[in-house]
């Protein structure tokens, strides 16, 4: 297990390596860079070209590259090209603001999606199957600023009991970002909860607990969902894994002063550091929930956690490099 | 039975699918627009408001918090020069000189004389009572250190790099001479470039050093990407500030940012979106402050490379547009056409009218054929857009162009992409935007230099001649004369087309006031207060 | 050995799984009963509707689609068909208990074997969770897996200890009732003798009434009093394990007997019997078995065969036997 554990985290490695030269290629292919957004309209040419100078902008991109992972081998993201912060600052400046707002929404969409899943599963066919799962495919139908913006009007305009935005009311400003963020989630999970739990609720072990004088509920909740985890907790770790790369459009409209809006500003300002430094640690935070992921499996299902300990080949390479989608 | 409903289902979502691909409809193309404005010979722009006085018995709210729709990223005043930043500088620094809105005069500020003899020698007294946030006495030396930093900086360089030499006479004199002579001098000394810093602070390494001012407002506390905030400075040398504290909260989306106003969370809203300005007048707890923006919005015109460097072709695109159906469509009518390629607030302006293209398709034709182009001979023509008023202005130039000849092809890119490529000269001709000072020599960046701002990079021998000339000129009415000289030079040979300048807003609580509109939109918010109602 | 307690009547059960298309006939109107300490086989092929009425006992017909037309079933006293749903969770697992056919995915994967047993006594008795959990292993003792192995998960098993276990959490609380439902069908020949003797033991030693579900006589021949013969949802012959193994009277079950290989003749042919178990969504109105049968005459095509008493104990269901003297071939003829 602890093999397994470590074979792991080593794999992060070239995958990191495989995103920061990803990232760092892309932004260069775009048009500008830094010293055209920094130099003032007014500057001339030549002042312009000092700029760059000074930057170190006009080298090779290749070259720029291999001096950013010269030091970032050593810990160090780089100062950004706009702001006199370093990148680690302005990332962890808005960092905890973002997974704060990511955890409440997943949180949101597991409590929510759960009990409506089961229920879809043991209604189903029903109506009540049908209007389970159309309240859950409503939230993913719905594109995220709209109801943002919708939620807003609603709740902080017209009733006044919410505020519009902004992080600094503590819980309260909390609320509709993480709806809003939630009920995309939603869709996914319900449906994926729905499915895992008709697949288990099919099963002849069911019966036998049945059998057994075990009480329907209990039938439920114990023995047929802890077989149904297994893709629940895959979608959950997914969703968790993304939190991080922020939710960009609930960002920018309740003003929440988090690692997407940052990413964003900075990509429109051409600030290559802050960018690939923030998608660096995005991915990082990204794999080390997917492994914390691949480690609950094996406390949930007992047969993976044999295969891990085995030293025999897992039966389909798993993914660590699944880059977090900013939404 | 549900097989066949589950095969129902399906046609009907295959065809609702392809419903939504109908062909894009045209813009339908202009015919005479329904209301024709006559050509106006005088501008309707008109100055700025004065900043309504504070009443005289009124509770005053102690803190007063601004959405506005950019970021700050930085403290240094010689390192940004745009909106936002300027709140800022405004508010916590103090420059040599002020400038009235209203008079368009000069006025003292920090310095309370300044004269010039040469126009190139300049020299300055001191007040003798300004003291920074830090308790340290301002004295010229900070003047001339300030300047001298800003040789290297980003958005001072332009201004301090012409200062030859900085002398201090004594703590409150001291002279500036220019490594030419340059009669607009003073009023650069009033923009936010212009700020003076504490050298003792900055070069003791105190926290924030770059953030001390002397104004009437200091920095308390920011966030980049967040908030800035600001508390009163109790030991400013002039009108002490209204209220206790000053917030500007970076909220970029505009509908948020209005409806946060709306919800009370905010006092004044910066640049509400202009669709939902109806929101703050059916509301009777705000109102809207109005003020005509000096921000020229132009089709600029490659004159170095490509098509554009033919000017019959450039003449034919300025009289085959519209001006009157871009203001009324993409404006609402909120915005005034520009009577010739230069700012109606800025020193030297003709008044519009004689250098100003009426819009006459015959007259576009002509010159089309003079270079064989026509209906049957039609003309592709690159336009660089970014989104918003940019975009539909090119989507409207296109319907109307056609007819003559002129196919439109729309290049749309990002704010950084669009400026990028501009300033390259990748372009055939590009939609954008430049403010002007009052100062007469502001234009030369538009029209005449190597900087990124002109971007038809155009270097007429002419027009060059003329305002390093006007620069000089110490006589007012030979001065002018040359201004104007240049702008008939701009109108005979088509470098831009200058379309208009626009209406802009922002929505306030009731009671909010004191704000001093720039048409350059670097408002000061200074003296800024919110009387309780 | 016998005391008259009933532990079990059946009369008139009948159930249906209604589809969306179609009705299957799974189980039509049958009806036995069973004492104290007896075991009865309930034989027959497959489809012939024995999982169905097992699962009608427990009240574990998966509803929908299935449904109980009609009958009554007493199990200890209760009524199966009519207890609330509270005292039907009690019943189950301490009164009467199943073992299921397939070992593989009777077993819960998540948790432990201990744990699985000792859930079902957790449930029915009134001892601590400690306690319970020592019960379960000895239960594993008892079916001979080292109680080390309590804390090891089904994976880990072969199949003949999976059914070990599955036979510990089914005799774990003691039940009055146990329904084997072809409990050996999935195990190798030799571990199948391993779980029979089992059975019997626990049998033994706990006075425990088994209904045997099964197709192989063999194992009816190795373990049961009685026997019931079920064909196309009905019991078509039924007596003790003598009258129906040496006074065959029905038709099929000498089918049955017939198709067995004979290890004394090993030459001669396979006599199976032609055709195939009829649809059950679309049963003939006469007697099922009239299409595969040498004996069936015209009458047998319309008329319902039912089930006529030879002597207190055999029953058979066959109109043929209306005629005086009519016999099938195998089985002495009763006096």
């Amino acid at each position: 297990m602890h093999r397994y554990v470590l074979k792991r985290i080593i794999l992060l490695i070239p995958v990191l390596l495989g995103v920061s030269m990803l990232v760092y290629c892309i932004l260069d292919l775009a048009p500008g860079d830094a010293a055209d957004i920094l130099a003032p309209d007014d500057a001339t040419l030549e002042e312009k070209e000092a700029l760059r100078e000074e930057l170190g902008l006009n080298r090779p991109v290749l070259v720029r590259y291999f001096e950013y992972m010269w030091k970032l081998l050593h810990g160090d993201l780089g100062e950004s090209y706009l702001s006199p912060v370093s990148v680690w600052s302005a990332f962890t400046q808005k960092a905890p603001n973002t997974l704060k707002l990511g955890l409440a929404s997943v949180i949101f969409a597991v409590g929510t999606s759960l009990p409506l899943g089961i229920y879809a599963a043991r209604h189903r066919g029903s109506w009540k199957d049908a209007i389970s799962m159309i309240l859950a495919i409503l939230g993913l139908s719905m594109p995220n600023f709209w109801l943002g913006l919708l939620l807003m009007l609603l709740f902080a305009l017209r009733l006044g009991w919410l505020p519009s935005g902004g992080a600094d009311m503590g819980l309260r400003s909390l609320i509709l970002p993480t709806i809003t963020i939630g009920t995309g989630m939603m869709a996914t999970l319900t449906r994926t909860t729905r499915s895992s739990m008709l697949d288990v609720i099919r099963q002849d072990y069911l019966r036998t607990a049945r059998a057994k004088g075990v009480t329907e509920e209990v039938v439920i909740k114990k023995h047929a969902l802890k077989n149904a985890l297994i893709p629940i907790i895959t979608i959950i770790g997914t969703m968790l894994g993304g939190i991080l790369g922020g939710a960009t459009l609930t960002e920018s409209v309740f003003s929440w002063p988090g690692v997407g809006r940052l990413i964003i500003d900075s990509l429109n300002g051409r600030d290559t550091p802050v960018v690939t430094g923030c998608i660096i640690m995005t991915t990082m935070f990204f794999s080390v929930v997917l492994l914390a992921v691949d480690l609950i499996y094996a406390f949930v299902d007992p047969r993976i956690k044999a295969q891990y300990a085995s030293k025999s080949k897992k039966g389909g390479e798993k993914k660590d490099g699944e880059k977090a989608a900013t939404a | 039975m549900k097989k066949a409903l589950a095969m129902l289902l399906c046609v009907l979502l295959v065809v609702s699918l392809l419903a939504g691909c109908g062909s894009k409809t045209e813009p339908a193309p202009s015919t005479t627009p329904a209301e024709t404005k006559p050509a106006e010979t005088t501008p309707a722009q008109t100055t700025p408001a004065a900043p309504t006085p504070a009443p005289a018995e009124a509770k005053f709210k102690d803190d007063i918090i601004i959405g506005i729709g950019g970021k700050i990223i930085d403290i240094d005043p010689q390192e940004n020069s745009n909106t936002q930043h300027n709140y800022y500088f405004r508010c916590v620094f103090d420059t040599p000189l002020d400038f009235n809105n209203q008079t368009s005069e000069l006025e003292p500020n920090v310095c309370t004389e300044w004269s010039t003899e040469d126009g190139k020698t300049w020299n300055f007294t001191l007040r003798d009572d300004v003291y920074f946030h830090n308790g340290e006495k301002m004295t010229a030396n900070d003047v001339k250190w300030t300047f001298e930093r800003g040789k290297d900086s980003s958005s001072s360089s332009s201004l301090c790099k012409p200062m030859e030499e900085i002398t201090v006479i004594d703590d409150t004199h001291f002279s500036i001479t220019l490594a030419s002579v340059n009669v607009d001098f003073p009023y650069m000394l009033t923009l936010p470039t212009a700020s003076i810093l504490c050298q003792k602070a900055v070069e003791g390494g105190e926290k924030d050093a770059l953030g001390i001012g002397s104004g009437p407002w200091v920095l308390d506390s920011y966030e980049f990407g967040d908030f800035l905030k600001m508390t009163r400075n109790d030991n400013f040398w002039g009108e002490k500030a209204k209220a206790k504290s000053l917030t500007l909260r970076y909220m970029p989306e505009a509908s948020a940012r209005l409806i946060a106003l709306e919800n009370g969370e905010i006092d004044v809203c910066a640049d509400p979106d202009s669709n939902e300005l109806s929101h703050v007048t059916s509301n009777d707890k705000l109102e809207l402050q109005t003020y005509t923006s000096s921000s020229i919005q132009y089709l600029a015109f490659n004159c170095e490379k490509g098509i554009f460097t033919n000017e019959n072709l450039r003449l034919a695109m300025c009289y085959g547009i519209d001006r009157d159906e871009l203001v009324d469509v993409v404006f609402n009518g909120r915005a005034t056409k520009c009577g010739s390629t230069w700012g109606w607030n800025e020193y030297g302006y003709n008044g519009g009218g004689i250098t100003e293209y009426t819009y006459d398709a015959e007259k576009a034709a002509e010159y089309l054929a003079k270079e064989g182009y026509g209906p049957n001979n039609p003309l592709t023509v690159h336009c660089a857009v970014s989104a918003g008023t940019r975009k539909s202005m090119g989507e409207l130039i296109q319907s109307q162009l056609k007819p003559l000849g002129i196919n439109i092809v729309i290049d749309e890119y990002d704010t950084a992409g669009l400026s990028t490529m501009t300033t390259a000269g990748d372009h055939e001709c590009a939609f954008y935007g430049c403010g002007t000072n009052v100062f007469g020599d502001d234009i030369t960046r538009l029209i005449d230099s190597n900087t990124g701002v002109n971007k038809s990079h155009l270097h007429d021998p002419q027009v060059h001649e003329l305002m390093d000339a006007a620069r000089q000129e110490l006589d007012d009415a030979k001065r002018t004369q040359m201004y104007h000289d240049v702008q008939q030079r701009l109108f005979d040979i088509g470098a831009y087309l200058p379309v208009c300048t626009a209406e802009a807003d922002f929505a306030v609580k009731k009671g909010i006031g004191g704000i001093d509109y720039y048409p350059t939109s670097h408002h000061d918010f200074s003296e800024i207060y919110f009387a309780e109602q | 050995m016998m005391s008259n307690e009933e532990v079990l009547k059946v009369e008139n059960l009948t159930v249906y799984y209604e589809l969306e298309e179609e009705t299957v006939k799974a189980v039509n109107d049958i009806s036995f009963s069973l004492h104290k300490g007896e075991t009865i086989g309930l034989v027959g092929e497959t489809g012939a509707g024995k999982t169905t009425t097992a699962l009608a006992l427990l009240r574990l017909v998966p509803d929908p689609p299935g449904v109980i037309k009609s009958g009554k079933i007493t199990v200890c006293g209760n009524d199966m068909l009519e207890v609330p749903v509270q005292k039907l969770e009690e019943i189950r697992g301490k009164d009467i208990a199943m073992i299921f056919q397939d070992p593989m995915t009777s077993l819960n994967p998540v948790f432990t074997v201990a744990e699985q047993i000792a859930e079902s006594i957790e449930i029915h008795e009134k001892v601590t969770k400690h306690e319970a959990y020592e019960k379960a292993l000895e239960m594993l003792e008892m079916v001979g897996i080292p109680r080390e192995r309590g804390g090891e998960y089904p994976h880990q098993f072969s199949g003949g200890m999976k059914q070990r276990v599955v036979i510990a959490i089914a005799l774990a609380c003691q039940p009055q009732l146990l329904i084997a439902d072809e409990p050996t069908t999935a195990l190798d020949v030799t571990i199948q003798a391993q779980v029979l003797d089992l059975i019997k033991n626990l049998k033994d030693k706990q006075g425990t009434s088994v209904i045997m579900i099964t197709h192989d006589l063999g194992i009816v021949a190795e373990t049961c009093d009685k026997v019931a013969v079920m064909y196309a949802g009905r019991i078509v012959e039924t007596g003790n394990l003598d009258d129906v193994f040496n006074y065959t009277l029905h038709p099929y079950t000498e089918g049955l007997f017939n198709s067995l290989p004979n290890i004394n003749d090993r030459k001669a042919e396979l006599k199976p019997i032609h055709g195939l178990m009829p649809d059950p969504t679309n049963l003939p109105a006469g007697c099922a078995f009239e299409p595969r049968c040498e004996y069936a005459c015209e009458a047998c095509k319309t008329q319902q065969p039912e089930l006529v008493s030879f002597t207190d104990t055999h029953k058979a269901a066959c109109l043929r036997y209306a005629e005086p003297g009519f016999h099938v071939a195998r089985g002495k003829k009763h006096e």
